[in-house]
């Protein structure tokens, strides 16, 4: 059996809705420096870094090869560097294969985006779409989100009041994160009557334009004492990629996050939601919560509003972090989580920490309607 | 006259006024030369959307010629020779102004066969469009300062605190130390030149679609100040790019290149072309 | 290996590759890439319900499709499986097969299909190049990935008749290596006594980098399947091993490329760590055969130096004695390399795949006449980055405890 491989530090600079004052570089740097600070890890190339994972995406950053404008502050100068172009958490997904294959003892992960520097994240993401057919009819992440939306919101029950619920808790968790988004306090009205975007979704239903930088240090279990002594093991990965065509799938159940879930339990020996304390689910939209809760088994497909009625949330401790619906940029959503709950399984989630946590569970997505899904098992 | 791929040339030749899309010409005008060897010489004239085909022996006054042997002609009408492949093997040349004639060669409607002018039952659809998503920049406080520099006619570079290197345009971070750059200094603004490329074949600015004239040069100066390898990438003067001499160290033998100094725009706003190019300081 | 010890083997055990050319108007991506996978499973006589995992790249802004996975499902025949997507530009193809090679060795997956490809002809490959540099910057100041500084270097350390002859001498082997391989995009025939015209008048591109000189755009899938070594055993004839891999990347901003300064290319660093922490003293004499990715002709004769840690002239003396030649001591990219064909999401895992097909003796026209036990595979992109790889006939106990 492979070694295990912790995650031993992590550092990120504040979600803002306009990080105009700084490139990605001065962004990355921040973390880089919190990192390098936190565990005096070194480059040296028998006994320290010498691969580093990035995060980040070319058409977000307008830049072919956007990890060409990073190498130096990333530290991957005459080192190694790969880069995830997928949502973040696939690329912890990736840092655990580099160790446990042994070709590395450590890994160096950093990410960054800013939704802020093009004139519409939605522009972005219309060329997921190909050209032929559902690109011209417009679709962007957003639209594709309001159709899925009102799929499972038919099939689950779901109404208006469950999504504004679901927002208005968010803002709560976010308020007790210090490094989330600023956002405003909203009450039920205000969610309800926020302006229409994409029928259902409405403005403060769908996570807003965000920039942000993040970083972590991943190690094998020989070395993590070097680093630290609250060492956080990533037990268990899966991913799933789903169908194109937004009609070829069942958009009001992830059949691609239950795969993912389903490997990524396997893998952490067998357990599944009921042997996990705490949740972050990638909710870009306020509907996703329950609709991820019933992919990853933990509600029973179809159950999300009764879920939320009954409190689910809180009791099941899930997105204690505000979720990537307070704010988190595209392709990052999976590392915010997978940072939030590193900070609680080390007891360091200031006022949002839970208690008696062993094992907890990030989810990242990428794609429009949730296509592609990674999760991640985490275990103190 | 001879065939090549089971066509008379002569035919080609003779259709290309009526495949002429005068639609795609506007602005467009000129007279382009057509040398095709023993097929013989031929002008074609463009103007106000119309196209005249006429024999001519005589090219001189045309915009561009194209020269070539009239299998290689055919053959890229068919599509059966690929043109940029015929210009590389030198079975292919433009003289004159190339970007011109390259304008021209898209006006014409594919050439197809006596007996062959139905469309062929497999259609290939294919969709074209430019894509334009809108950027809004940071400069970020080091390369902010930096260009703010520029806009009061001053070279700014970052020193490693570790290493002692320069870096102009500066950097945040000294990528071999790894540690963030402090300290801030003022080069130049005059060096020597170190490298050139000579550029004949320029590449179109992603941002704004427009490609730069050539012949053009993009050089390393050494700014005073600098040293080794701390050379600052600009443009040449292209009125002096023959007149320039690229520095160089061979076996610890120094040749200094030409001392240039750089020539200042009149209104500057912070941004690389403050600087419009750098010239020789005679 | 590394710096532990590999947790268990990897081995290629399939290799699908399309014609290479700048004329697929006939395909959409996804059906290109299916192409390549078919060919792939098909040579590992596997189906798809036997890959755990797809690790698919590319360089997106060519062709202007964000997350192209997404849509390219219906071609990879990743539905339903774990994906990964990783880019690193040039170099993508290797780092796709470095990839896989970790995720397999991992233990995490049994099986792994990698695909890289490009449609070069849907974008402006010069201008998404250019794209790469420094919107504040060097965007105004870049063409593509063309340089003159290759043949400065050349040219001030062995003149310009030497290093040019040289140059063209390259060029013209690679010419007819691809004239030997049916999927190259470009092959001219080209003759020796073709090389003095070639080298007056081929249209100049940058100083002495003439077009001749220069790669191809080309339109193209590779896609590679990995397998445990006890998977790849039940499975193929012959698995290839990775023994092990290096990437190397080096900061955005570019020094002068000469030799006089101190000046570290990362060719030469990433044969030096990866030979030394493999026992290799002697690469030259160890290696059977080497796809060295070769964006110029130019480039193709420097970095014979570094990549072989020779000195002085020597590297001149292999391409001058010809014996880079397919039946000479050192064969260097007997599928004609880059010049001949670069599709480049795909082009440095096509690299891996020739290599891989020398050492199971099955490339066919171009296979290199001789018995190829040790093959060495290198990738090129970004501002000179280098990832090198190397391939093996046989587990011979390197890297296990």
């Amino acid at each position: 059996m492979a070694r295990r491989v912790a995650i031993c530090a992590a550092a990120q600079i504040r979600n803002e809705a306009n990080i105009w004052y700084q490139r990605f570089q001065g962004m990355l740097l921040e973390c880089f420096e919190s990192l390098v600070d936190q565990t005096g890890l070194t480059f040296d190339m028998e006994t320290g870094v010498r691969n580093v994972v990035t995060c980040s995406d070319d058409v977000f950053d307008a830049r072919t090869i956007s990890d060409n404008g990073m190498t130096d502050v990333v530290g991957a100068h005459y080192r190694g560097e790969e880069k995830m172009a997928q949502d973040g958490l696939n690329g912890l997904g990736y840092a655990m294969a580099a160790i446990m294959s042994g070709h590395d003892d450590l890994v160096l992960l950093l990410g960054h985006c800013k939704e802020s520097q093009s004139e519409s994240r939605h522009m972005c993401t219309n060329l997921a779409f190909e050209p032929f057919f559902t690109r011209p009819l417009g679709l962007d992440f957003l639209s594709a989100g309001g159709l899925q939306a009102r799929a499972y919101m038919t099939r689950a029950g779901l109404t208006e009041d469950h999504l504004a619920e679901v927002v208005v808790r968010s803002r709560r968790q976010a308020a007790a994160n210090p490094f989330a988004r600023e956002n405003a306090a909203v009450t039920h009205q205000e969610v309800a009557a926020s302006p229409l975007l994409a029928d259902p979704l409405r403005e403060l239903h769908f996570y807003p334009v965000t920039d942000w930088a993040v970083g972590m240090l991943l190690c094998c279990e020989e070395r993590v004492h070097e680093f630290t002594d609250k060492p956080v093991w990533l037990t268990g990965f899966g991913s799933s990629m789903d169908s194109y065509f937004l009609g070829e799938r069942d958009l009001a159940f992830s059949t691609a996050l239950q795969q993912a879930a389903q490997r990524a339990f396997k893998m952490a020996g067998g357990v599944d939601a009921r042997d996990v304390d705490l949740f972050e689910l990638n909710d870009a939209a306020a509907y996703q919560m329950p609709l991820w809760a019933e992919g990853i088994g933990l509600v029973p497909p179809g159950d999300g509003a009764r879920w939320l009625d009954a409190g689910g949330p809180d009791r099941h401790q899930v997105n204690r972090s505000g979720g990537m619906l307070n704010g988190n940029p595209l392709m990052l959503g999976g590392l915010a989580r997978a940072l939030e709950a590193f900070y609680q399984l080390r007891g360091e989630a200031d006022d949002r920490q839970a208690d008696g946590l062993k094992r907890a569970l990030a989810h990242g997505t990428t794609g429009p309607a949730g296509q592609h899904h990674a999760v991640l098992i985490m275990e103190n | 006259m001879t065939t090549y791929f089971g066509v008379d040339v002569a035919d080609v030749i003779e259709t290309m006024p009526s495949r002429f899309r005068k639609e795609a010409a506007a602005g467009i005008s000129g007279r382009f030369g057509y040398d095709l060897g023993e097929a013989g010489r031929w002008r074609l004239a463009v103007r106000d959307g119309d196209a005249a085909l006429a024999p001519a022996e005589d090219l001189d006054d045309c915009l561009a010629v194209v020269a070539t042997d009239p299998q290689t002609f055919v053959g890229i009408q068919l599509g059966k020779i690929d043109a940029t492949e015929a210009m590389a093997l030198q079975k292919l040349t433009v003289a004159g102004d190339r970007g011109a004639f390259g304008s021209i060669t898209r006006l014409f409607q594919k050439y197809l066969p006596p007996g062959e002018e139905a469309l062929p039952d497999t259609e290939l659809v294919v969709l074209k469009q430019t894509i334009s998503v809108g950027q809004t920049f940071a400069t970020g406080p080091v390369m902010g300062r930096f260009l703010k520099g520029l806009k009061q006619k001053k070279i700014l570079a970052m020193r490693c605190p570790v290493c002692g290197r320069l870096q102009s345009p500066p950097r945040e971070i000294c990528a071999v130390c790894r540690v963030r750059n402090t300290e801030w200094v003022e080069v130049g603004p005059k060096g020597e030149m170190r490298m050139l490329e000579y550029v004949y074949y320029a590449s179109p600015d992603p941002l704004t679609g427009e490609t730069r004239e050539t012949p053009y040069g993009a050089i390393g100066v050494l700014l005073d100040g600098c040293r080794d390898e701390e050379v600052f990438w600009h443009l040449l003067n292209p009125a002096q790019l023959d007149r320039v001499q690229m520095g160089s160290v061979i076996d610890g033998q120094v040749r200094h290149g030409s001392r240039l100094r750089p020539v200042w725009a009149e209104n500057r706003t912070g941004s690389i072309d403050d600087i419009q190019y750098f010239e020789l300081d005679d | 290996m590394a710096r532990g010890t590999k947790n268990r083997h990897v081995g290629i055990v399939g290799i699908g590759e399309t014609k290479f050319s700048s004329h697929r108007e006939d395909v959409n991506q996804p059906e290109m890439i299916h192409e390549a996978v078919r060919q792939a499973l098909d040579d590992a006589g596997i189906g798809i319900q036997e890959v755990d995992c797809v690790v698919h790249g590319n360089m997106e802004l060519f062709e202007m499709v964000h997350q192209p996975d997404l849509w390219h499902v219906l071609g990879t025949g990743a539905y339903g499986k774990d994906s990964f997507r990783i880019t690193t530009g040039g170099t993508t193809g290797g780092t796709l097969v470095c990839a896989a090679d970790n995720l397999v060795a991992s233990g995490m997956y049994d099986v792994v299909l990698a695909i890289g490809f490009e449609k070069l002809q849907e974008g402006h490959t010069t201008g998404g190049i250019t794209n790469m540099a420094d919107p504040l910057w060097a965007r105004k100041l870049q063409s593509g990935a063309l340089t003159d500084s290759a043949a400065v270097k050349l040219i001030e350390e062995f003149g310009p008749e030497r290093a040019k002859r040289a140059a063209m001498t390259y060029r013209i082997i690679m010419d007819q290596h691809a004239c030997l391989n049916p999927n190259s995009h470009r092959a001219f025939g080209l003759d020796w006594d073709q090389m003095d015209d070639l080298m007056a008048d081929s249209p100049p591109l940058i100083g002495n980098l003439r077009l001749i000189h220069m790669c191809s755009q080309s339109d193209g899938a590779c896609a590679l399947i990995f397998a445990s070594e006890e998977r790849a055993r039940r499975m193929a004839k012959r698995p290839v091993w990775l023994r092990d891999h290096i990437t190397v990347h080096r900061e955005e901003t570019l020094n002068l490329c000469t030799n006089y300064y101190p000046n570290n290319p990362t060719h030469r660093f990433a044969a030096e760590q990866l030979f030394a922490r493999n026992g290799i003293d002697d690469p030259l004499d160890y290696f059977d055969v080497f796809e060295m990715y070769d964006p110029s002709a130019w480039w193709g004769v420097d970095w014979l130096r570094d990549f072989f840690l020779l000195e002085g002239d020597a590297h001149l003396k292999l391409v001058e004695d010809r014996e880079i030649a397919i039946d000479g001591r050192m064969p260097i990219n007997p599928s004609g390399g880059v010049i001949a064909a670069n599709p480049i999401g795909a082009t440095a895992m096509v690299r891996v795949a020739e290599a891989a097909k020398q050492i199971r003796g099955d490339a066919g026209p171009h296979q290199v006449p001789k018995t190829v036990r040790h093959a060495l595979a290198s990738s090129f992109g970004g501002t000179m980055w280098t990832v090198l790889l190397m391939l093996e006939d046989e587990l011979n106990g390197w890297g296990m405890p």
